[in-house]
């Protein structure tokens, strides 16, 4: 009897192990380019970035000074973040199916240079970009944001 | 930029003011600036404030933005803008490149004898390619149901996924997906068979 539910106990973990997905597949994206210091805070942590790291919906994204880091979200949008910046992922998904899905994110400080993907394609109203005084929407195309000095940097 | 110089010699020639000479410098605005793409296209970003809107449509086209939400548009030139930001877009990720493969019948698994050419230059390019993922994305002609061609459109990225394998492109890099006939290559009215619409998009990103 004992010796059963121990089996069915070795099964079971076993079993989870195997359904467990991949992290890579719920990623958002992934770093292509790093120069100089670049932190991602994700869960409550913050982990040096490296080119493959994975970069997930509500992370957030920050540079040092003289540093900069490039990440090609999974609908193909292209971002890259200059010297002293922070880039706040609020939330992402895609749905490589049907293109439906949300891309919103803040750049708190810094600069950000963006390249739009599927989404902003299939779903321009899905997509925005924040900075503390604006909201932009995107009709399929590459920009620049620059947030002037703002009040985080004296804090 | 000559604000801030101005405001730096006021600063230093009135040291013992300076908290007070700080907050009357307004702080620089936020600014969009819009680019084009590398065929010159240009889109169109349309900005908000808390009480201001704008549309930009122009290469080098962009808009201030002040604390207060007060707007002004502004021109800047391509070389302006390539010397200003060039850090910022050196970091840029390179562009995803796409790369098709079609099937030979209106089959799942039969792919056009031109692939393994196709599949020699995607391998070229992964060689450069920083932490490369490769999806492969299924796609159908109109003729048969949505959820018939969702099916055979995911069969199809897996068939082309698992030639890749084979050709020597790590499995760990491939993600696949189906587009059912949602995305024809060449419009027609649903329904109608169609060669070139039944294929398999790459896209190394």
């Amino acid at each position: 009897m004992r010796l059963q539910s121990f089996k069915y106990a070795l099964i079971l973990t076993c079993g989870c192990a195997a359904v467990i997905p991949a992290r890579a597949e719920d990623a958002a994206g992934v770093v292509k380019t790093v120069k100089g210091t670049v932190q991602i805070e994700h869960a409550g942590s913050s982990l040096g970035a490296a080119i493959g790291s994975d970069v997930y919906s509500s992370d957030r994204v920050v540079t040092g000074p003289e540093s900069s880091v490039g990440i090609t979200l999974r609908d193909t949008t292209q971002l890259s973040a200059g010297a002293n910046t922070i880039l706040e992922l609020n939330k992402f998904a895609f749905d490589a199916t049907t293109h439906d899905g949300v891309l919103n994110a803040t750049v708190k400080h810094g600069s950000l240079a963006v390249i739009s993907g599927k989404l902003a394609k299939a779903r321009p109203d899905a997509v925005r970009f924040s900075t503390p005084t604006t909201t932009l929407g995107v009709r399929g195309t590459e920009f620049i944001i620059e947030v002037g000095d703002s009040k985080e940097s004296a804090r | 930029m000559t604000d801030t110089i101005r405001c730096g010699r006021l600063i230093s020639a009135t040291a013992f003011v300076m908290l007070a000479l700080l907050s009357a410098c307004s702080t620089p605005p936020d600014r969009i600036i819009l680019l084009p793409d590398p065929e010159g296209k240009v889109g169109a970003v349309v900005v908000r404030s808390a009480n201001a809107e704008q549309t930009i449509d122009k290469a080098y086209a962009g808009v201030d933005v002040a604390s207060n939400g007060s707007m002004e548009k502004t021109m800047d030139s391509r070389a302006d803008v390539q010397t200003r930001y060039s850090e910022l877009l050196a970091a840029r990720p390179p562009r995803p490149m796409t790369f098709t493969l079609f099937f030979l019948f209106d089959s799942a698994t039969e792919l056009a004898p031109e692939s393994p050419a196709t599949v020699e230059k995607m391998k070229a390019v992964l060689a450069h390619w920083p932490a490369p993922q490769v999806v492969v994305t299924g796609h159908t002609d109109l003729a048969g149901s949505q959820e018939f061609n969702d099916k055979l459109s995911m069969r199809r990225a897996q068939s082309a996924a698992a030639f890749l394998v084979k050709e020597g492109i790590p499995v760990q890099q491939i993600e696949t997906a189906g587009r059912g006939k949602r995305e024809p290559l060449v419009p027609t009215a649903d329904g109608i068979p169609n060669r070139m619409n039944r294929r398999v998009v790459i896209t190394i990103q």
